[in-house]
C-alpha cells in the first residue's frame, strides 16, 4: 500500500446478506485519494455511497479487498482496536448531525476528547477552539434542541475536528439543511481543508457541492463509474486515479 | 475515559415517566425489605434484650417453653438452697418461681390478643435485673394488683396506670408500669403468683424458675446438678440460650420476608429490564454515534449498566425513605412458640440500610445486564442506519 495516499481502497467488495438475498453494495471498487484533498462521492440512492464511507471510517468491514487509511491497513483490525483507531484518525459528520440530545454543545464536542489523555483544562480549551472555528463559541451551553439545523451541523463539525483527526468523513452533511445553511457548511468544510489541511470525503446529492471539491467520484449500483475533477480548479495531477 | 455519567442521569430524567414507574417498583420492593428486616431486627433485639447471661431458666425436663412447663413445689424447695445461687445481703436467695399464663385482652381499635400474665414474687425484680418499675409501684401480695409492661401501653383497653383490668376470673388493679430495656417483659403483665395460681384454679404449681448465679459460680455444674439430682430432676438453661431458641420465630419471619422480597424483586427486575430495553432501543442511533466516535463496545455496556444501577440505587434510597417512618414504631407481634404477644419496636439499623441498597443495586445490575449487552453487541453500521 502506498503511504502517500490518505485513503487507499483496493478491489473492495461489500456484500450484505439479507435473508437469502445478497446485495453487492460495493462491487470491486479501487480508489486512491491523496492526503489533503476534499472529495465528493455522488450517485443515486442505494449506489453504495454510505457503504464506502463506512468502510473508510472503519465502522464497517469489507467482504473482500483491502482498505488502508492514513497508511494503516484497517481491513483486519479487531473491533476494540478499530474503535480507538477511529477515535484518533476519523472525524465523522452525519446527515442528521447525530448530536447527543441530553448533552450541551460543549459536552457533545468534548466527547471524542474523553478518549484521549487530555486533562480537563486541556479538553476545555480544545472544545472552545473547535467551537470558535465553527463560529458557535457563544452557544456552548445550548442543547441541540435549542439550535437550528445548521447550527447543530456546525456543532457536529466541531465534534469531528476537535480531536484533530487525519480524515473527515461526512455523509450528506447538507442533506437536511436549507440552501443558506448548506452553503455555510460547505464553506466551513472548505476552510477546514484549506487552513488545516484535512482530507475530507463527503457523500452528497447536492450538485452545488461540485463547486467546492477537488474530485467527484460517481458510484452506481456499487460500481465506480466515473472520476471527475471538481470545479474548484484543482490542479490536474490532483485527480485521483481509478483502477 | 468512559461515557460520562451525566449522559445516563439526564437520559433517565428525560424518560421521566418510565423512569419513575420503574423506580417506583424497585422502591416498593426495597421498602418491603426494609420493613421486614426492621421487624426481624426489632423482634430479635426484644428477645435478646430479655435475658441476662448470669440467669438460668429452669423448666420441666423436655419443655421447650415456659408455657408448656410445670413442676411441683418440692422440686422447687430442693433446688432453692443450692450453693451456686446468689444471695442478697439479707440472706434472701435470688430464685424466682414463676407462673406465666395467657389472658385475652381487648386491643384498642378492635380484636383481642393473648397477653402473658406472669405470676411472680417480689424477688423477681432482683432476679430480672433489667426489669424496673418506672411508674407507680410494685404490686402488693394477695391484693389482685398488677404492674404492666410499657410496651403494652396504648395498644390495649384499660391498660394504664390506675385502671381496672378484667381478665381470668377477676378484676386487677394496675398499680405500676415496668420497663425491661426493650426486652419482652415489656409486653407482659406481672401479678402476684399466689393470685395467679388462685385465678387459674389449677393448684399450687410453678411453670418455671429463674435464678441468678452467684458471682463466679459454675453454671454448667449447676445445670448438671439440676438434671441429675433425683429430688430436683429439672432442666436448666442460661437465659441467652433459652431466648436464642425462642428467636426461631424471628428467623422464620426473616426467611419468609426474604422469600417475599425475592419474589417481588423478580417483578422489579423485569420492570427494570423492560425499561432498559426500551432505553437501548430508543437510543440506538446514540449508541451507534458513540461507538462510531470511538467508544469501545465495553464502554457502551458499562454505560447502560451504570444507568440501570443509578436508577435502582436512587429507587433504593427512595424505598428506604418510604420505610423509614416505621423506625422506632412500637408494635405487637404474636409469638407462635409461646402463643403470646410480644411488643417491640421496629429497628431500621445501619446494616439494614446497606443491605437494602445492595439489594437495589443487584436488581439494577441484573435487570440492566441483558439490555446493556444488547447495546454493546449492536453493529455500529446498523445502529447508525436505524434513523
Ligand atoms: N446493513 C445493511 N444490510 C442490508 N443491506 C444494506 C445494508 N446497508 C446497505 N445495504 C444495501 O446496500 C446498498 C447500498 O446502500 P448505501 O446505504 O451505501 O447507499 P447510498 O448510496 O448511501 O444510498 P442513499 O443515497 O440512499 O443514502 C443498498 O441497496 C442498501 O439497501
Ligand atoms: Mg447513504
Amino acid at each position: 500500500m502506498d503511504e502517500k495516499y490518505a485513503i487507499d481502497l483496493e478491489h473492495v467488495v461489500r456484500i450484505y446478506k439479507r435473508d437469502e438475498f445478497e446485495v453487492r453494495a460495493l462491487d470491486d471498487v479501487t480508489i486512491q485519494i491523496p492526503a489533503g484533498r476534499f472529495v465528493a462521492i455522488m450517485g443515486p440512492s442505494g449506489s453504495g455511497k454510505t457503504t464506502m464511507l463506512n468502510l473508510i471510517a472503519g465502522i464497517d468491514h469489507a467482504t473482500t479487498g483491502r482498505v488502508a487509511v492514513g497508511g494503516e491497513e484497517i481491513t483486519g483490525m479487531k473491533e476494540r482496536d478499530l474503535a480507538s483507531w477511529r477515535a484518533r484518525h476519523i472525524g465523522l459528520v452525519f446527515q442528521f448531525y447525530n448530536l447527543i440530545p441530553v448533552l450541551t454543545a460543549f459536552e457533545n464536542v468534548e466527547l471524542p476528547l474523553l478518549l484521549t489523555r487530555l486533562s480537563k483544562a486541556e479538553r476545555r480549551s480544545h472544545v472552545e477552539t473547535a467551537l470558535r472555528v465553527v463560529n458557535l463559541a457563544d452557544r456552548m451551553d445550548h442543547y441541540p434542541r435549542q439550535l437550528s439545523g445548521g447550527q447543530e451541523q456546525r456543532v457536529a463539525i466541531a465534534r469531528a475536528i476537535v480531536a484533530d483527526p487525519t480524515i473527515i468523513v461526512a455523509d450528506e452533511p447538507t442533506g437536511d439543511l436549507d440552501a443558506k445553511s448548506a452553503e455555510e457548511i460547505l464553506g466551513l468544510l472548505v476552510d477546514l481543508n484549506r487552513q488545516f489541511h484535512k482530507t475530507i470525503v463527503m457523500v452528497t446529492h447536492d450538485p452545488r457541492a461540485e463547486r467546492y471539491v477537488d474530485t467527484v467520484y460517481r458510484l452506481d449500483k456499487g460500481l465506480l463509474v466515473g472520476t471527475e475533477p471538481g470545479r474548484r480548479g484543482a490542479p490536474a495531477e490532483a485527480a485521483a486515479t481509478s483502477a | 475515559m468512559a461515557i460520562p455519567l451525566k449522559y445516563n442521569v439526564r437520559s433517565l430524567l428525560v424518560r421521566r415517566v418510565s423512569t419513575a414507574m420503574t423506580a417506583g417498583g424497585i422502591a416498593l420492593v426495597v421498602a418491603v425489605f426494609v420493613i421486614v428486616m426492621a421487624l426481624v431486627a426489632g423482634l430479635n433485639s426484644a428477645i435478646a434484650d430479655t435475658g441476662s447471661p448470669d440467669n438460668l431458666i429452669v423448666l420441666r425436663k423436655g419443655a421447650t417453653t415456659e408455657t408448656v412447663s410445670g413442676f411441683q413445689l418440692d422440686q422447687f424447695d430442693a433446688l432453692k438452697f443450692l450453693p451456686q445461687i446468689r444471695r442478697e445481703a439479707d440472706g434472701e436467695v435470688d430464685v424466682s418461681p414463676e407462673l406465666p399464663v395467657q389472658a385475652l385482652m381487648d386491643r384498642i381499635g378492635g380484636g383481642r390478643d393473648n397477653i402473658v400474665v406472669r405470676g411472680v414474687l417480689p424477688i423477681a425484680l432482683k432476679v430480672h435485673d433489667k426489669v424496673h418499675i418506672i411508674a407507680g409501684r410494685m404490686f402488693a401480695p394477695s391484693m389482685n394488683e398488677v404492674v404492666v409492661g410499657k410496651g403494652l401501653l396504648g395498644h390495649y383497653k384499660d391498660l394504664s396506670l390506675g385502671s381496672m383490668l378484667h381478665f381470668g376470673r377477676g378484676k386487677w388493679k394496675v398499680v405500676g408500669i415496668l420497663s425491661s430495656g426493650g426486652g419482652s417483659y415489656e409486653s407482659e403483665v406481672w401479678a402476684d403468683i399466689h393470685n395467679v395460681q388462685d385465678d387459674a384454679q389449677r393448684g399450687k404449681y410453678y411453670a418455671a424458675v429463674r435464678l441468678k448465679l452467684a458471682p463466679g459460680a459454675d453454671g454448667a455444674a449447676l445445670i448438671r446438678r439440676l438434671a441429675d439430682d433425683p429430688r430436683i430432676n429439672l432442666q436448666g438453661q442460661t437465659e441467652p440460650d433459652y431466648y436464642r431458641d425462642q428467636a426461631v420465630v424471628a428467623n422464620q419471619m426473616r426467611a419468609l420476608g426474604m422469600i417475599v422480597a425475592v419474589i417481588m424483586a423478580v417483578g422489579a427486575i423485569f420492570g427494570a429490564m423492560n425499561t432498559m430495553y426500551a432505553a437501548v432501543s430508543a437510543r440506538t442511533t446514540e449508541i451507534g454515534t458513540l461507538r462510531a466516535l470511538g467508544f469501545a463496545p465495553g464502554a457502551v455496556m458499562s454505560s447502560f449498566l451504570l444507568e440501570s444501577l443509578v436508577l435502582s440505587l436512587a429507587a433504593g434510597a427512595i424505598g428506604i425513605m418510604l420505610a423509614m417512618p416505621i423506625n422506632g414504631l412500637s408494635t405487637t407481634f404474636g409469638n407462635f412458640v409461646s402463643f403470646s404477644t410480644l411488643a417491640f419496636n421496629f429497628r431500621v439499623t445501619f446494616t439494614i440500610v446497606i443491605e437494602a441498597l445492595l439489594f437495589a443495586a443487584v436488581m439494577g445490575v441484573v435487570g440492566g445486564w441483558l439490555p446493556a449487552r444488547q447495546a454493546m453487541k449492536m453493529p455500529v453500521v446498523d445502529a447508525l442506519r436505524s434513523l
